[in-house]
């Protein structure tokens, strides 16, 4: 049959095994370096040149395709164009400017790069997703323009 | 690469004897960068820092990832090194407001208990085993009677979820709503596996 223990003489007996547990010793050291297998797993931190490095990459895409843009005829000049901008709104464009396009695609693929290499250290940020998204949209229309330019 | 700077208002040399000796323990401990320094270098990007307080947390970190995953040193080194990149990773959150050695704890006990969810499948299966055996919980049918067990080996032989539950509370100092939130199990359940380990461990160390 058990006996009943007073209340008290519990919270005595709790107090017993809460200071021999606190009386521990809890560090234990391992049994190999594990910073040798932490430090490769350590994401270079970004610094905030980093920071404008990738900002500016992408911004200067962006002024770049925008000037491209703003470089297109307006369709309702058309009437009193040029003949070579009529025949390039037919479809034949000079080569300087396919060169043009050609070396914006290739600023904004540079941007993209890093961004993408920006996100692998940080891929929660929406900021650097947002540049991301912006740069893609960027390049598809430059390729479009690339296209029709061919 | 940025280091941790710091100051000490004993560094001007004065004083003779026992005053200057105490002086220079003083400067020494002053001397040594807390962890708040290495800290402001680490968030800074400074990896060298990190490691430094990596070297001085990383018994203490491995100790208790031991005692949460049952014994199972390899697995206690593997959570150990997750929860040291995990720390680097989160360091910018690291207010200061609590000691770095509570965050880091904070974050293997998440990592270990809390992320994997170990801690409810430990209680439930250890509920289910009770059931089963028909007896009270943490019944051990290999311990002999009247056997008395020291505190570690005590320890050693709890139910997991009990023993989890006991260094959380009685060691580390979580309030079991603190458990409750971290680990995913019921207060009530907390409550319940901290009565156990204690009256087993009351028992054993009889």
């Amino acid at each position: 049959m058990r006996t009943q223990t007073p209340p008290d003489a519990r919270a005595d007996a709790d107090d017993d095994v809460i200071a021999a547990l606190q009386r521990l010793d809890l560090a234990q050291a391992p049994e190999r370096d594990l910073w040798l297998t932490i430090a490769p797993r350590l994401r270079r931190r970004r610094s905030l040149g980093d920071w404008l490095g990738y900002a500016a990459a992408a911004g200067f895409a962006g002024i770049m395709a925008a000037g491209i843009w703003l470089q297109r005829p307006a369709t309702e000049a058309v009437s009193t164009a040029t003949p070579a901008v009529v025949a390039r709104v037919a479809g034949v464009v000079a080569p300087q400017e396919k060169a043009l396009l050609k070396a914006n695609l290739a600023i904004v693929k540079d941007a993209e790069r890093q961004l993408r290499y920006a996100l692998d250290s940080d891929p929660e940020s929406a900021s650097l997703q947002r540049l991301l998204a912006s740069v893609r949209e960027q390049r598809s229309e430059l390729h479009q323009q690339l296209q029709q330019a061919i | 690469m940025i280091t941790p700077t710091w100051t000490s208002g004993w560094a001007d040399g004065r004083g003779t004897g026992v005053q200057s000796a105490r002086a220079n323990e003083h400067v020494a401990q002053a001397a040594q960068p807390t962890d708040a320094d290495w800290v402001r270098a680490a968030v800074a990007g400074d990896a060298a820092a990190f490691e430094q307080l990596y070297r001085r947390h990383v018994d203490r970190v491995f100790g208790l990832c031991v005692r949460l995953v049952d014994g199972d040193r390899g697995k206690a080194e593997h959570y150990t090194q997750d929860v040291f990149v995990r720390a680097w990773e989160k360091l910018g959150s690291f207010r200061g407001e609590a000691q770095f050695s509570t965050w880091l704890h904070r974050l293997a006990v998440n990592l270990v208990l809390g992320e994997y969810r170990l801690l409810r499948r430990w209680v439930s299966f250890d509920d289910h085993l009770a059931e089963q055996a028909g007896n009270e919980p943490g019944h051990d049918p290999h311990r002999s009677s009247g056997e008395r067990l020291d505190v570690e080996r005590a320890l050693a032989r709890l139910p997991k979820g009990a023993r989890a539950v006991i260094m959380l509370h009685d060691v580390e100092g979580y309030r079991h709503e603190e458990i409750a939130a971290l680990t995913g199990i019921a207060v009530g359940t907390s409550k319940a596996q901290l009565h156990r380990a204690r009256k087993l461990m009351k028992e054993w160390l009889a």
